[in-house]
């Protein structure tokens, strides 16, 4: 392939989708860091540009909707792949875990203490699929006990008043990994390795290269190249 | 990075626009009476013998200050019924608190301090009159802080504390919102506790008011109130943190290693 050609890697609404997550983050982090760290410098005026404690209450609960709109948006995502374009949901392409990614992990571990070669990845990496799978888990007890927070009379109503106390501790320290994650580990395996810094473009325009495809998803690249059909849907016209 | 560089100047010139008042802790007890303070104060007006009756103005050397009298913490020494001829509600209802329980013996003395009367809390000769909500929210946490510090460090974790002290909301709640100023309340009992929920949360049900406000993150004393629920909230803790510090050590150490590998292979060539 001489001249560089794209193809999509993701559709429109999974970008959109991406995007609503970054948005709601930015959100949820912002107007809660200067609460959680209330005495530090800059805390006042930040809760201040954000029209005082209640107004970046309202920030938050805007984003914590959006943040589930993302979620909603990306089950109807997955339920279209399944039930309308018939993917196996454990197949080579699926987001889900399978024992390959462990073996991978093992193998790049390796590669880091350069004993072995780098392993071939799939349509998703392993650290791609932890990323996915981090949001959900962290939208289970981190939205769990946020609604605890938002509604504590009437999660009081059939549960003990210390379960408030609870939500406000898992609250803020899954609120802490997700934003420690984030920051580091998401960033810089998606942005800021060398290889890609200092952005990927690709979740934010959908397209990929063909040098790219075959170098960081190399075992999906081979799949496609005889699924001529599959090589062609994918080409960005 | 412009707009972010903005953002940070805006705040901090917000944070300084709106800084937290001077803490207004209670000065260390002396003799000495700064005149020109004095008046700027809630008691400006008054004079020495308003108060002090047995001080003779005209008479100073006879009977004040004696030998005997002049190294004792001047609050354990003056007698606070002389409050009383003008402030009979509070005076009145301080009698039925708790504090007055602990200086009447009714309850084990649990600080260092005497029992508090007034002058353990108001600053006579130098508190103005007149502070807002906010301004007081400060002053209670230092105040009530002094003899409580647990239960400053933990209501300062709490909502309540950070949005009140830290960020000067004035719908959040101080010391002396729930547990009153004068006619001082432990709350150690679950429908107390409840009635005060209610002022500000009308929809608070009793398990509502089980919400622990001074919650200690540490294994309490088998005996303490309430034992098992801090308990509870002590391992909850650690298993978060083992858990947080497992994720992001075991994430962090695969990015770092990475990092390394990359570089190292960039330099290679």
């Amino acid at each position: 392939m001489s001249h560089p050609v794209a193809y999509w890697r993701f559709n429109l609404w999974d970008r959109l989708t991406h995007l609503l997550l970054i948005v709601s983050m930015v959100g949820l982090i912002g107007s809660r860091f200067p609460l959680k760290f209330s005495d530090a410098l800059g805390a006042r005026g930040a809760i201040a540009l954000m029209g005082g404690v209640g107004g970046a209450g309202v920030i938050h609960r805007v984003s914590a909707i959006i943040l589930g709109m993302a979620c909603l948006m990306n089950l109807v995502s997955v339920a279209y792949l399944i039930l309308v374009k018939r993917r196996p949901i454990f197949g080579p392409d699926s987001i889900f875990p399978r024992g390959k990614d462990f073996t991978d992990l093992w193998q790049h571990a390796r590669y880091f203490f350069g004993r072995g070669e780098r392993p071939k990845f799939d349509r998703y990496a392993y650290w791609e699929k932890f990323d996915y799978w981090a949001v959900f888990w962290g939208m289970a007890i981190i939205g769990g006990s946020g609604l605890v927070l938002w509604f504590p009379a009437i999660a009081t109503q059939f549960l003990p008043g210390i379960v408030i106390n609870l939500a406000y501790l898992a609250h803020s320290d899954e609120a802490m990994l997700a934003f420690g994650f984030l920051i580091v580990v998401h960033l810089f395996n998606t942005h800021l390795r060398p290889e890609r810094f200092p952005l990927d473009k690709v979740i934010f325009t959908g397209k990929i290269s063909a040098d790219e495809w075959a170098r960081d998803h190399s075992l999906e690249w081979e799949r496609v190249q005889h699924a001529p059909g599959r090589l062609d849907e994918q080409r960005v016209h | 990075m412009r707009p972010l560089l903005i953002l940070a100047v805006l705040m901090l010139v917000l944070g300084a626009c709106t800084g937290v008042p001077a803490s207004s802790a209670l000065p260390a007890p002396s003799w000495y009476v700064d005149s020109a303070r004095f008046q700027r104060g809630a008691h400006a007006g008054l004079d020495c013998s308003d108060c002090h009756a047995d001080i003779q103005l005209d008479d100073v050397p006879a009977k004040h200050p004696s030998a005997d009298r002049i190294t004792q913490d001047a609050r354990v020494l003056f007698d606070y019924r002389a409050c009383e001829r003008c402030h009979k509600e509070e005076y009145a209802a301080y009698a039925t608190g708790v504090h007055a329980e602990v200086r009447d013996g009714a309850r084990v003395k649990t600080s260092t301090f005497d029992a508090p009367t007034c002058g353990n809390c108001h600053n006579a000769h130098y508190a103005p009159a007149q502070r807002t909500r906010v301004e007081l929210f400060a002053v209670q946490s230092d105040v009530c802080g002094a003899c409580h510090p647990a239960e400053r460090a933990t209501y300062l974790q709490n909502f309540h504390g950070k949005a009140a002290v830290h960020l000067g909301e004035k719908r959040s709640a101080g010391c002396t919102d729930c547990h009153g100023g004068h006619r001082v309340a432990s709350l150690t009992q679950a429908e107390d506790a409840l009635a005060v929920c209610q002022r500000c949360h009308p929809e608070a049900s009793p398990n509502m008011a089980g919400f622990l406000i001074h919650a200690h993150e540490e294994l309490p004393a088998p005996e303490a109130r309430r034992a098992f629920e801090s308990t509870l909230l002590f391992y909850a803790k650690l298993l978060l943190t083992l858990f947080v510090v497992g994720v992001l050590g075991f994430f962090y150490a695969h990015t770092l290693l990475w990092l390394i590998r990359s570089l190292h292979r960039r330099l290679r060539g």
